[in-house]
């Protein structure tokens, strides 16, 4: 009973069951970045060690520790967990939420108090290999509020979070101003611009400005270099673009979008700048689907993210860009790596490395190819989804003379039962 | 010709006198009845006229080379081939003759002698062949994302654009065969078409295309096909029961032109007996008149031919004529009664249409995707007795035993990325391994607005693939299987002996996103190559 307490009051952390394991025979695949450009590590039979919940050591031989719950993940790829760059809340999600017009700035607006756990899609989310949501209000704000990086933990209220940068959501799109005529809501993209100067002007008027970053969901290039121009000035924030479903509702070519989103719009954009983009879709032309490889070559960089809709595909954007142009390596990145950067978490999150969280995704083949499918996904070292194969047998390494079982802590939420397997092996 | 008219121009200039400007008058009028006066212009003349006839027969000479087709023999060795009718074939041959495959096997077997010299070689070494792959769901070449009125009747083919610059988007990934069709806002709707997405000088072929079937089957809508538009309650019912009521009133205005036939043959037959009866009567008449003008009035009682006769009253008229001794009349004839010509049911285009697929000389093909929409499916296939395919099936993992039953076949429709709306709210990616592992007939198309998620066929499969079915079965349908959907599985689908040469050569396994297209072949001709490899 004090344990479940104790365990509802401690959010930074998921409590687990089994407190180290090792994963064995992995072809492990991460993607680090040193100075900007990607470099892929591939390791066709490693091993990682998994201790409280982050990646204690990842080797090529390694021997179980004591008390260690083993399996063996041979044939399987292990990927870091991908990082949904940007999931504002207020989409569609069966209707169930809507977006705050009632102000222009909502910037006290807590959005742990609006996610939901339970909701039924998260399964369906780490599934398909995401394990982290940056999750924002919606876009109909100028300044919508904090944007926090969230774990993918069903069940576990409040959900693990990662706190790094101070990261606000903006928006000076239509969504903003095309809205419902409330007196203090924008009416006009000049409107949302004053908004959002006077915003950023009382922030930076503080004499010790917190340092920060603002996710900017943009519409033209004039607004752009606003806004850089703008934040130019002010030290200690600055702008990442956010660009979401590249056409329009129901397939056809927006023409708004299609101004911004050429990519000659982005060569001559002031300096080089981080993008979140998605989601990729099908139905968009291969001159949409080219941009992440164009702006690779230009030096800058894109994190993927499905925009809030939970039915669209994570990875399906990144096979898109891959099939037009855009190498593995960036690819992986883009789904990775590079959504830590940008949301300042990059020591937590994003790559299988020493010290970093453990949320590792096991793949039965290169996710790429459409064909690899899930089969376990490990959040903060806790198995949250799949059971291991019949035939990968889960061994807990014991030494006959302790027992182990009491170092055991109850979870919250249901484990994978695992059980079945348990056979004991000496060490 | 003209070298001739010049040439005797300058003959002209030479003597000026009316004689030299008669031979060009001659020159271009070789019909005109001079006699010639030297062999010159007779040769001219004839020379002459066999210009003009060839100048104007120059159109269908051209025309007909036009029309011999592909080039030289085409062969292709040392790649994977995927037959999908067999096993894989390592290190295989195939070998193309006049746009069809004259033989594929492995290289060990295949005797390859009697090729030409101008034969072109594709060396597809460490590559793999698949057959040219075949949507058969499209909304392609229509320029319209929304549901077009159309009426069932109309012919699709008309309206089919192979300059539409989408074509080579959906070609270049492969896809050769594809099944169009058009939706109306209502139950039924258009007829589809197959087509190939290459050029062809057949008479009936929409310009950039070649036509392989103009009926191949019709459309009908329970659910919706569209991602945007959920399917409520309402529109459910409303489509289910417009969909029986149509389906009904072509059943009963089958049933009265079959009767009208009858009834025809019938009346018709009536009618000569009429003919010939009135004929005879009046061959009665006109012998009773004669009789009566040998001095007698026709009597009283004796009717007007028109009205009906008291046969009765006759014969005692007759007998007592007879009775006084007096020669009898011949006798009479009853006059015929003129036979009423039945009553002519209206025609009504949409119902011909459809009584073409309650005789199963069409298929017919519905979308739905919510399980109840399922079920109304099955229940008027039942009900009629149709042909009937299922389009779409979302939900149809939960009603595959239903499905095996009816024997229904299923194209399943857009399986890669879920989509909102109340239609796609219980979408599976294990959808196809179920219904396959069920024993149901199954295809995957693109099924999108515009028809360009065609190009993106082997990413569905390589879903459903990550769903648990089976690399074999993935490939089948997006090649054999839809073939079979539309009826054209004769020419395409395959690499089989016969089969028209349709393929496309990959850099690798075929049902990877990872995979990139090298070639894109249609009857024997490379209509794709990809240059950027890499």
């Amino acid at each position: 009973m004090l344990m479940a307490c104790l365990a509802v009051y401690l959010p930074g952390s998921l409590l687990f069951a089994e407190s180290v394991q090792l994963l064995r025979n992995a072809k492990v695949v991460t993607v680090s970045e040193a100075d900007g450009s990607p470099e892929l590590t591939i390791l066709e039979r490693a091993s990682v060690l998994i201790r409280d919940g982050k990646i204690a050591a990842v080797e090529l031989e390694m021997t179980a520790p004591e008390g260690a719950m083993v399996s063996d993940l041979s044939g399987l790829w292990l990927l870091p967990g991908f990082i949904d760059a940007h999931y504002p809340l207020g989409q569609e999600r069966g209707g169930r939420d809507a977006n705050e017009f009632t102000e222009a700035i909502t910037e006290d607006f807590d959005v742990l108090t609006a996610f939901d756990p339970w909701d039924p899609e998260l399964p369906e989310i780490l599934a398909r290999g995401v394990t982290s949501l940056a999750v924002s209000p919606g876009h109909i704000n100028v300044i919508g509020g904090p944007v926090r990086v969230l774990k993918v933990a069903p069940g576990v209220y409040p959900p693990p979070s990662v706190s790094g940068l101070t990261v606000f959501k903006a928006s000076l799109n239509r969504d903003v101003y095309g809205g419902p005529g409330l007196a203090r809501f924008p009416t006009s993209a000049a409107g949302a611009m004053e908004v959002f100067r006077g915003w950023v002007d009382g922030r930076m008027g503080n004499p010790e400005p917190e340092p920060g970053r603002l996710i900017v969901r943009l519409e033209t290039r004039a607004q752009a270099e606003s806004v850089f121009r703008l934040l130019a000035g002010h030290k200690g924030l600055d702008a990442v673009i956010s660009q979401g479903r590249l056409l329009g509702g129901d397939g056809h070519l927006d023409a708004d979008s299609t101004r911004w989103m050429r990519p000659e719009s982005w060569r001559r954009l002031p300096r080089a700048l981080d993008v979140i983009l998605g989601p990729l879709d099908l139905r968009d032309p291969a001159s949409h689907l080219r941009i992440p490889s164009a702006l690779e070559g230009r030096g800058t960089y894109v994190a993927f993210a499905t925009d809030g809709y939970p039915k669209k595909d994570l990875l399906t954007s990144a096979v898109l860009a891959r099939r037009n142009g855009l190498s593995f390596q960036a690819a992986l990145a883009s789904l990775t790596s590079r959504g830590a950067r940008l949301l300042g978490v990059q020591d937590r999150i994003g790559r299988v490395a020493v010290g970093l969280d453990a949320d590792l995704v096991a793949w039965t083949d290169n996710p790429f190819t459409l064909q690899g499918r899930v089969e376990s996904v490990w959040v903060e070292g806790q198995l949250v989804h799949g059971e291991p194969a019949p035939g990968r047998r889960r061994t807990i390494v014991r030494d006959v003379r302790t027992t182990t079982e009491s170092q055991k802590k109850p979870a919250i939420f249901p484990v994978a039962d695992d059980t079945g397997d348990e056979e004991e092996s000496s060490p | 010709m003209f070298f001739f008219v010049s040439f005797l121009e300058s003959e002209t200039l030479a003597g000026d006198d009316f004689r030299s400007h008669s031979r060009i008058v001659l020159m271009l009028d070789p019909f005109f009845p001079v006699k010639p006066n030297r062999v010159f212009d007779l040769v001219a003349r004839h020379l002459s006229l066999w210009a003009v006839i060839a100048l104007l027969c120059q159109g269908f000479l051209l025309r007909a080379a036009a029309a011999e087709g592909p080039v030289s023999p085409l062969m292709i060795s040392g790649g994977t081939l995927y037959p999908v009718s067999g096993e894989p074939i390592e290190d295989g041959v195939v070998i193309v003759r006049d746009g069809l495959i004259e033989a594929i096997g492995p290289a060990s077997e295949l005797a390859i002698s009697d090729l030409p010299a101008n034969a072109r070689c594709v060396d597809a070494s460490g590559w793999t062949v698949i057959p040219g792959l075949v949507d058969c769901g499209s909304r392609f070449l229509l320029d319209s994302a929304d549901a077009t009125v159309f009426h069932a009747w109309h012919e699709l083919r008309d309206a089919l654009d192979g300059n539409h610059p989408f074509l080579s988007f959906v070609r270049r990934e492969g896809v050769t065969t594809v099944g169009v069709f058009a939706e109306t806002d209502g139950s039924v709707g258009g007829l589809g078409s197959v087509v190939k997405l290459k050029a062809s000088s057949k008479a009936g072929s929409p310009s950039g295309l070649e036509l392989l079937r103009h009926e191949a089957f019709l459309l009908l809508a329970l659910g919706d096909l569209s991602a945007g538009r959920s399917s409520e309650t309402s529109v459910r019912l409303s489509r289910y029961y417009e969909l029986r009521g149509a389906l009904k009133s072509a059943r009963d205005y089958r049933r009265d032109w079959q009767r009208y036939r009858e009834n025809a043959e019938k009346y018709n037959q009536d009618l000569r007996k009429y003919k010939a009866a009135l004929a005879e009567f009046e061959k009665i008449q006109k012998a009773r008149s004669k009789k009566n003008e040998d001095g007698k009035k026709p009597k009283e009682g004796e009717k007007h031919p028109g009205q009906a006769r008291d046969t009765d009253g006759e014969e005692k008229e007759n007998r007592k004529k007879e009775g006084r001794g007096k020669k009898p009349l011949p006798p009479t004839a009853d006059v015929p009664k003129k036979p009423q010509p039945p009553k002519r049911p209206s025609f009504n285009l949409d119902r011909e249409v459809l009584i073409k697929i309650l005789d199963g000389e069409i298929p017919a093909w519905v979308t739905a995707h919510r399980r109840d929409e399922i079920e109304y499916a099955i229940r008027i296939k039942r009900e009629f007795g149709l042909d009937l395919t299922l389009l779409g099936g979302t939900e149809a993992y939960s009603r595959s035993k239903e499905l095996v039953d009816a024997k229904m076949p299923v194209v399943l429709g857009p399986v890669l990325l879920r989509k909102r709306g109340l239609n796609f709210l219980h979408h599976r990616e294990s959808n196809a391994s179920t219904l396959a592992e069920a024993g149901v007939p199954l295809s995957l198309a693109g099924l999108e607005a515009k028809g360009l998620e065609a190009r993106h066929l082997r990413l569905q499969a390589a879903v459903a693939l990550r769903g648990g079915l089976d690399h074999a079965r993935a490939l089948e349908a997006i090649t054999l299987e839809p073939a079979r959907r539309l009826g054209v599985d004769a020419r395409v689908g395959s690499l089989e002996k016969g089969k028209d040469a349709d393929f496309v050569i990959l850099d690798g396994d075929p049902l990877s996103a990872t995979t990139r297209v090298l070639k894109v072949i249609i009857g024997g001709e490379i209509v794709y190559s990809n240059e950027n490899v890499f």
